[in-house]
Protein backbone atom coordinates (compact mmCIF):
# COMPACT_ATOMS: atom_id res chain seq x y z
CA UNK A 1 0.00 0.00 0.00
CA UNK A 2 2.89 2.34 0.88
CA UNK A 3 4.38 1.68 -2.54
CA UNK A 4 0.99 2.41 -4.15
CA UNK A 5 0.76 5.78 -2.42
CA UNK A 6 4.28 6.53 -3.62
CA UNK A 7 3.21 5.75 -7.19
CA UNK A 8 0.23 8.09 -6.87
CA UNK A 9 2.37 10.90 -5.48
CA UNK A 10 4.92 10.31 -8.23
CA UNK A 11 2.20 10.32 -10.89
CA UNK A 12 0.87 13.60 -9.53
CA UNK A 13 4.36 15.09 -9.94
CA UNK A 14 4.70 13.49 -13.35
CA UNK A 15 1.46 15.10 -14.53
CA UNK A 16 2.90 18.45 -13.47
CA UNK A 17 5.81 17.87 -15.86
CA UNK A 18 8.41 16.15 -13.63
CA UNK A 19 10.14 13.77 -16.08
CA UNK A 20 12.18 12.05 -13.36
CA UNK A 21 9.05 11.22 -11.35
CA UNK A 22 7.39 9.92 -14.51
CA UNK A 23 10.36 7.65 -15.23
CA UNK A 24 10.08 6.18 -11.72
CA UNK A 25 6.34 5.62 -12.27
CA UNK A 26 6.98 3.80 -15.54
CA UNK A 27 9.72 1.63 -14.01
CA UNK A 28 7.51 0.60 -11.10
CA UNK A 29 4.55 -0.03 -13.41
CA UNK A 30 6.74 -2.08 -15.75
CA UNK A 31 7.85 -4.33 -12.87
CA UNK A 32 4.27 -4.65 -11.61
CA UNK A 33 2.96 -5.53 -15.08
CA UNK A 34 5.69 -8.12 -15.63
CA UNK A 35 4.70 -9.87 -12.38
CA UNK A 36 0.95 -9.71 -13.10
CA UNK A 37 1.02 -10.70 -16.77
CA UNK A 38 3.64 -13.43 -16.52
CA UNK A 39 1.05 -16.16 -15.95
CA UNK A 40 -1.29 -14.92 -18.68
CA UNK A 41 0.87 -14.94 -21.83
CA UNK A 42 3.84 -16.98 -23.11
CA UNK A 43 7.23 -15.72 -21.90
CA UNK A 44 8.21 -14.70 -25.44
CA UNK A 45 5.19 -12.36 -25.69
CA UNK A 46 5.54 -10.77 -22.26
CA UNK A 47 7.98 -7.94 -23.09
CA UNK A 48 5.91 -6.84 -26.12
CA UNK A 49 2.72 -6.83 -24.09
CA UNK A 50 4.30 -4.86 -21.24
CA UNK A 51 5.58 -2.31 -23.77
CA UNK A 52 2.12 -2.01 -25.35
CA UNK A 53 0.58 -1.34 -21.95
CA UNK A 54 3.23 1.27 -21.11
CA UNK A 55 2.64 3.05 -24.41
CA UNK A 56 -1.13 2.95 -23.80
CA UNK A 57 -0.59 4.31 -20.29
CA UNK A 58 1.48 7.12 -21.78
CA UNK A 59 -1.23 7.95 -24.35
CA UNK A 60 -3.94 8.01 -21.71
CA UNK A 61 -2.01 9.66 -18.85
CA UNK A 62 -4.12 12.83 -19.19
CA UNK A 63 -7.19 10.82 -18.12
CA UNK A 64 -5.74 9.85 -14.74
CA UNK A 65 -7.12 11.83 -11.84
CA UNK A 66 -4.61 11.84 -8.97
CA UNK A 67 -7.46 11.72 -6.46
CA UNK A 68 -8.04 8.07 -7.46
CA UNK A 69 -5.86 5.01 -6.80
CA UNK A 70 -3.38 4.54 -9.63
CA UNK A 71 -3.06 0.77 -9.90
CA UNK A 72 -6.73 0.14 -10.83
CA UNK A 73 -6.21 2.69 -13.61
CA UNK A 74 -3.16 0.76 -14.88
CA UNK A 75 -4.98 -2.58 -14.42
CA UNK A 76 -7.88 -1.41 -16.62
CA UNK A 77 -5.48 -0.52 -19.44
CA UNK A 78 -3.57 -3.79 -18.96
CA UNK A 79 -6.81 -5.83 -19.18
CA UNK A 80 -7.78 -4.04 -22.39
CA UNK A 81 -4.43 -4.60 -24.08
CA UNK A 82 -4.24 -8.19 -22.82
CA UNK A 83 -7.63 -8.91 -24.42
CA UNK A 84 -6.39 -7.35 -27.70
CA UNK A 85 -3.21 -9.40 -27.54
CA UNK A 86 -5.02 -12.68 -26.87
CA UNK A 87 -7.50 -11.96 -29.67
CA UNK A 88 -4.65 -11.37 -32.17
CA UNK A 89 -2.71 -14.39 -31.05
CA UNK A 90 -5.78 -16.66 -31.31
CA UNK A 91 -6.43 -15.37 -34.83
CA UNK A 92 -2.78 -16.09 -35.74
CA UNK A 93 -3.07 -19.66 -34.45
CA UNK A 94 -6.12 -20.25 -36.62
CA UNK A 95 -4.13 -18.94 -39.59
CA UNK A 96 -1.83 -21.93 -39.21
CA UNK A 97 -4.13 -24.50 -40.78
CA UNK A 98 -0.94 -26.32 -41.51
CA UNK A 99 -1.03 -28.39 -44.64
CA UNK A 100 1.85 -30.40 -43.20
CA UNK A 101 -0.75 -31.83 -40.80
CA UNK A 102 -2.73 -33.10 -43.77
CA UNK A 103 0.38 -34.75 -45.23
CA UNK A 104 0.98 -36.46 -41.94
CA UNK A 105 -2.50 -38.02 -42.16
CA UNK A 106 -2.61 -38.66 -45.88
CA UNK A 107 0.97 -39.52 -46.88
CA UNK A 108 1.62 -42.74 -48.86
CA UNK A 109 4.57 -43.86 -50.90
CA UNK A 110 3.53 -46.31 -53.62
CA UNK A 111 0.61 -46.34 -56.05
CA UNK A 112 -1.20 -49.33 -54.58
CA UNK A 113 -0.89 -47.95 -51.12
CA UNK A 114 -2.11 -44.60 -52.40
CA UNK A 115 -5.17 -46.22 -53.98
CA UNK A 116 -6.02 -48.09 -50.78
CA UNK A 117 -5.40 -45.01 -48.77
CA UNK A 118 -7.63 -42.97 -51.07
CA UNK A 119 -10.48 -45.42 -50.55
CA UNK A 120 -9.87 -45.45 -46.82
CA UNK A 121 -9.73 -41.67 -46.66
CA UNK A 122 -12.88 -41.36 -48.81
CA UNK A 123 -14.76 -43.57 -46.37
CA UNK A 124 -13.52 -41.47 -43.46
CA UNK A 125 -14.43 -38.23 -45.24
CA UNK A 126 -17.93 -39.58 -45.96
CA UNK A 127 -18.57 -39.67 -42.20
CA UNK A 128 -18.00 -35.91 -41.91
CA UNK A 129 -20.74 -33.29 -42.00
CA UNK A 130 -21.60 -31.98 -45.51
CA UNK A 131 -19.84 -28.65 -44.97
CA UNK A 132 -16.72 -30.36 -43.66
CA UNK A 133 -16.71 -32.74 -46.63
CA UNK A 134 -16.88 -29.84 -49.08
CA UNK A 135 -14.01 -28.03 -47.36
CA UNK A 136 -11.82 -31.17 -47.30
CA UNK A 137 -12.57 -31.92 -50.96
CA UNK A 138 -11.62 -28.44 -52.08
CA UNK A 139 -8.58 -27.97 -49.85
CA UNK A 140 -7.08 -31.47 -50.06
CA UNK A 141 -8.26 -33.02 -53.29
CA UNK A 142 -8.47 -29.90 -55.44
CA UNK A 143 -5.65 -28.14 -53.53
CA UNK A 144 -7.52 -24.87 -53.22
CA UNK A 145 -6.24 -22.23 -50.82
CA UNK A 146 -8.30 -21.16 -47.83
CA UNK A 147 -9.41 -18.00 -49.65
CA UNK A 148 -10.41 -19.90 -52.81
CA UNK A 149 -12.35 -22.42 -50.74
CA UNK A 150 -14.14 -19.62 -48.90
CA UNK A 151 -15.09 -17.95 -52.16
CA UNK A 152 -16.35 -21.13 -53.77
CA UNK A 153 -18.41 -22.18 -50.79
CA UNK A 154 -19.68 -18.69 -49.93
CA UNK A 155 -18.18 -18.90 -46.45
CA UNK A 156 -15.91 -16.52 -44.56
CA UNK A 157 -12.18 -17.31 -44.41
CA UNK A 158 -12.30 -17.83 -40.64
CA UNK A 159 -15.29 -20.19 -41.00
CA UNK A 160 -13.32 -22.27 -43.52
CA UNK A 161 -10.33 -22.43 -41.17
CA UNK A 162 -12.45 -23.52 -38.22
CA UNK A 163 -14.29 -26.11 -40.35
CA UNK A 164 -11.03 -27.48 -41.76
CA UNK A 165 -9.47 -27.67 -38.32
CA UNK A 166 -12.46 -29.57 -36.90
CA UNK A 167 -12.59 -31.93 -39.88
CA UNK A 168 -8.90 -32.63 -39.51
CA UNK A 169 -9.34 -33.55 -35.85
CA UNK A 170 -12.20 -35.92 -36.64
CA UNK A 171 -10.31 -37.58 -39.49
CA UNK A 172 -7.17 -37.95 -37.45
CA UNK A 173 -9.11 -39.61 -34.66
CA UNK A 174 -10.96 -41.86 -37.12
CA UNK A 175 -7.78 -43.01 -38.82
CA UNK A 176 -5.52 -43.39 -35.79
CA UNK B 1 12.29 -1.60 -22.15
CA UNK B 2 14.62 1.00 -20.56
CA UNK B 3 14.85 2.83 -23.88
CA UNK B 4 11.09 2.95 -24.16
CA UNK B 5 10.71 4.21 -20.57
CA UNK B 6 13.35 6.92 -21.16
CA UNK B 7 11.62 8.00 -24.38
CA UNK B 8 8.19 8.17 -22.77
CA UNK B 9 9.52 10.04 -19.72
CA UNK B 10 11.15 12.64 -21.98
CA UNK B 11 7.81 13.25 -23.70
CA UNK B 12 6.63 15.51 -20.93
CA UNK B 13 3.49 16.01 -18.84
CA UNK B 14 -0.03 16.09 -20.20
CA UNK B 15 -2.93 18.47 -19.75
CA UNK B 16 -5.50 16.77 -17.54
CA UNK B 17 -8.91 15.94 -19.00
CA UNK B 18 -11.81 17.26 -16.92
CA UNK B 19 -14.99 15.20 -17.33
CA UNK B 20 -17.27 18.09 -16.34
CA UNK B 21 -15.66 20.35 -18.90
CA UNK B 22 -16.13 17.62 -21.52
CA UNK B 23 -19.77 17.28 -20.48
CA UNK B 24 -20.26 21.01 -20.94
CA UNK B 25 -18.54 20.82 -24.34
CA UNK B 26 -21.12 18.24 -25.33
CA UNK B 27 -24.21 19.70 -23.67
CA UNK B 28 -24.05 23.25 -25.00
CA UNK B 29 -23.77 22.45 -28.74
CA UNK B 30 -26.16 19.51 -28.40
CA UNK B 31 -28.90 21.57 -26.77
CA UNK B 32 -28.32 24.48 -29.17
CA UNK B 33 -28.60 22.16 -32.19
CA UNK B 34 -31.90 20.74 -30.91
CA UNK B 35 -33.16 24.26 -30.19
CA UNK B 36 -32.18 25.39 -33.70
CA UNK B 37 -34.03 22.49 -35.33
CA UNK B 38 -37.08 23.16 -33.17
CA UNK B 39 -37.01 26.78 -34.27
CA UNK B 40 -36.86 25.65 -37.92
CA UNK B 41 -39.55 22.97 -37.63
CA UNK B 42 -41.76 24.86 -35.19
CA UNK B 43 -43.18 23.68 -31.87
CA UNK B 44 -46.40 21.66 -31.79
CA UNK B 45 -49.53 23.83 -31.51
CA UNK B 46 -50.88 22.03 -28.48
CA UNK B 47 -47.63 22.14 -26.50
CA UNK B 48 -48.81 24.48 -23.73
CA UNK B 49 -51.93 22.33 -23.22
CA UNK B 50 -49.93 19.11 -23.24
CA UNK B 51 -47.42 20.45 -20.72
CA UNK B 52 -50.20 20.57 -18.15
CA UNK B 53 -50.58 16.77 -18.57
CA UNK B 54 -48.38 15.14 -15.87
CA UNK B 55 -47.76 12.03 -18.01
CA UNK B 56 -46.47 14.10 -20.94
CA UNK B 57 -44.31 16.23 -18.68
CA UNK B 58 -42.93 13.11 -17.02
CA UNK B 59 -42.09 11.67 -20.44
CA UNK B 60 -40.19 14.82 -21.43
CA UNK B 61 -38.29 14.83 -18.13
CA UNK B 62 -37.47 11.13 -18.52
CA UNK B 63 -36.14 11.72 -22.04
CA UNK B 64 -34.03 14.65 -20.84
CA UNK B 65 -32.70 12.59 -17.94
CA UNK B 66 -31.97 9.68 -20.31
CA UNK B 67 -29.98 11.92 -22.65
CA UNK B 68 -28.07 13.56 -19.78
CA UNK B 69 -27.28 10.32 -17.92
CA UNK B 70 -26.21 8.62 -21.17
CA UNK B 71 -23.90 11.53 -21.97
CA UNK B 72 -22.36 11.25 -18.50
CA UNK B 73 -21.98 7.49 -18.94
CA UNK B 74 -20.33 8.00 -22.36
CA UNK B 75 -17.84 10.55 -21.00
CA UNK B 76 -17.03 8.44 -17.95
CA UNK B 77 -16.59 5.40 -20.21
CA UNK B 78 -13.99 7.36 -22.20
CA UNK B 79 -11.68 6.99 -19.18
CA UNK B 80 -9.84 3.64 -19.01
CA UNK B 81 -11.05 2.94 -15.45
CA UNK B 82 -14.45 4.71 -15.84
CA UNK B 83 -13.00 7.10 -13.22
CA UNK B 84 -13.55 4.19 -10.80
CA UNK B 85 -17.21 5.29 -10.65
CA UNK B 86 -18.96 2.56 -12.61
CA UNK B 87 -22.26 3.37 -10.86
CA UNK B 88 -22.79 6.02 -13.59
CA UNK B 89 -23.54 3.16 -16.00
CA UNK B 90 -26.77 2.18 -14.21
CA UNK B 91 -29.10 5.17 -14.75
CA UNK B 92 -29.40 5.01 -18.60
CA UNK B 93 -30.73 1.42 -18.87
CA UNK B 94 -32.96 1.99 -15.83
CA UNK B 95 -34.46 5.18 -17.29
CA UNK B 96 -34.88 3.55 -20.71
CA UNK B 97 -36.57 0.58 -19.06
CA UNK B 98 -38.96 2.84 -17.14
CA UNK B 99 -39.84 4.77 -20.30
CA UNK B 100 -40.50 1.65 -22.37
CA UNK B 101 -42.37 -0.06 -19.53
CA UNK B 102 -44.60 3.00 -19.12
CA UNK B 103 -45.54 3.01 -22.80
CA UNK B 104 -46.02 -0.73 -23.05
CA UNK B 105 -48.29 -0.53 -20.00
CA UNK B 106 -50.27 2.30 -21.66
CA UNK B 107 -50.49 0.26 -24.86
CA UNK B 108 -52.03 -2.64 -22.98
CA UNK B 109 -54.54 -0.41 -21.19
CA UNK B 110 -56.44 0.76 -24.25
CA UNK B 111 -57.37 -0.51 -27.74
CA UNK B 112 -54.31 -0.62 -29.98
CA UNK B 113 -54.41 1.68 -33.00
CA UNK B 114 -51.92 0.24 -35.48
CA UNK B 115 -49.32 2.78 -36.60
CA UNK B 116 -49.09 3.68 -40.28
CA UNK B 117 -45.98 3.41 -42.43
CA UNK B 118 -45.66 7.21 -42.51
CA UNK B 119 -43.68 6.83 -39.29
CA UNK B 120 -40.44 6.66 -41.32
CA UNK B 121 -40.50 10.46 -41.35
CA UNK B 122 -40.32 10.36 -37.56
CA UNK B 123 -37.24 8.13 -37.68
CA UNK B 124 -35.54 10.55 -40.08
CA UNK B 125 -36.50 13.46 -37.83
CA UNK B 126 -35.10 11.74 -34.73
CA UNK B 127 -31.87 11.01 -36.58
CA UNK B 128 -31.68 14.66 -37.68
CA UNK B 129 -32.09 15.86 -34.09
CA UNK B 130 -29.75 13.21 -32.71
CA UNK B 131 -26.97 13.11 -35.31
CA UNK B 132 -24.90 16.07 -34.12
CA UNK B 133 -25.09 15.22 -30.40
CA UNK B 134 -24.13 11.58 -31.15
CA UNK B 135 -21.19 12.46 -33.40
CA UNK B 136 -20.02 15.12 -30.95
CA UNK B 137 -20.13 12.65 -28.05
CA UNK B 138 -18.08 10.14 -30.03
CA UNK B 139 -15.51 12.78 -31.04
CA UNK B 140 -15.13 13.92 -27.43
CA UNK B 141 -14.71 10.29 -26.35
CA UNK B 142 -11.94 9.78 -28.89
CA UNK B 143 -9.85 12.45 -27.14
CA UNK B 144 -9.61 10.12 -24.16
CA UNK B 145 -8.94 6.38 -23.95
CA UNK B 146 -11.88 4.06 -23.52
CA UNK B 147 -11.42 0.43 -22.58
CA UNK B 148 -15.14 -0.23 -23.17
CA UNK B 149 -15.63 0.89 -26.78
CA UNK B 150 -18.92 -0.94 -27.36
CA UNK B 151 -20.59 0.34 -24.20
CA UNK B 152 -19.18 3.78 -24.93
CA UNK B 153 -20.64 3.82 -28.45
CA UNK B 154 -24.02 2.69 -27.08
CA UNK B 155 -24.02 5.40 -24.41
CA UNK B 156 -23.05 8.12 -26.91
CA UNK B 157 -25.78 7.00 -29.33
CA UNK B 158 -28.41 6.84 -26.59
CA UNK B 159 -27.45 10.36 -25.48
CA UNK B 160 -27.92 11.70 -29.02
CA UNK B 161 -31.08 9.78 -29.87
CA UNK B 162 -32.56 10.54 -26.44
CA UNK B 163 -32.30 14.20 -27.37
CA UNK B 164 -33.70 13.27 -30.79
CA UNK B 165 -36.80 11.70 -29.26
CA UNK B 166 -37.20 14.69 -26.94
CA UNK B 167 -36.98 17.06 -29.90
CA UNK B 168 -39.59 15.27 -31.95
CA UNK B 169 -42.00 15.09 -29.00
CA UNK B 170 -41.85 18.87 -28.83
CA UNK B 171 -42.71 19.37 -32.50
CA UNK B 172 -44.91 16.45 -33.55
CA UNK B 173 -48.46 16.28 -32.17
CA UNK B 174 -48.65 12.49 -31.94
CA UNK B 175 -50.30 10.63 -29.09
CA UNK B 176 -50.81 7.16 -30.58
CA UNK B 177 -48.86 4.96 -28.17
CA UNK B 178 -48.29 2.26 -30.79
CA UNK B 179 -46.82 4.88 -33.12
CA UNK B 180 -44.49 6.17 -30.39
CA UNK B 181 -43.24 2.68 -29.64
CA UNK B 182 -42.90 1.63 -33.31
CA UNK B 183 -41.41 4.80 -34.76
CA UNK B 184 -39.79 6.71 -31.88
CA UNK B 185 -38.56 4.48 -29.08
CA UNK B 186 -38.20 1.27 -31.09
CA UNK B 187 -35.77 2.83 -33.62
CA UNK B 188 -33.92 4.58 -30.77
CA UNK B 189 -33.25 1.18 -29.16
CA UNK B 190 -32.41 -0.51 -32.47
CA UNK B 191 -29.90 2.17 -33.55
CA UNK B 192 -28.32 2.15 -30.10
CA UNK B 193 -27.83 -1.61 -30.28
CA UNK B 194 -26.48 -1.40 -33.85
CA UNK B 195 -23.77 1.00 -32.70
CA UNK B 196 -22.30 -1.79 -30.57
CA UNK B 197 -20.82 -3.21 -33.78
CA UNK B 198 -19.01 0.01 -34.62
CA UNK B 199 -17.79 0.95 -31.16
CA UNK B 200 -14.45 -0.81 -31.39
CA UNK B 201 -13.64 0.81 -34.74
CA UNK B 202 -14.86 4.30 -33.90
CA UNK B 203 -13.19 4.51 -30.49
CA UNK B 204 -9.87 2.85 -31.25
CA UNK B 205 -6.76 4.42 -29.63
Amino acid sequence: MEKNRTIEALMRQAQSGDAKAYMQVLEQVSAWLTRRLRSKVPAADLPDLVQEVLISLHKSRHTYDSGRPFLPFVAAIARYRLADHLRKSYANQEDAVDMADWEDVFAAEDVTERLHEREYVSKAVATLKPNQQKVITLMYREECSVEETAERLGMSVSAVKVTAHRAYKILRKAMS
Amino acid sequence: MDTLIARLAADGGARRASPWKTLAQWALPAVLSVAALLWLLGLRDDLSARLSDPAFLAELLLLGALAASSAIAAIWLSYPDIRQQSFVLYPPPILLGVLLAFYIWQLLQSPIVMPGMDGMECVVCILMFGALPTVLALLLMRRNATTHPRKGAMAATLAGLGLGCLGIRLCEPQENVAHLLAWHYGPMVVFTLLCVFFGRRWLRW
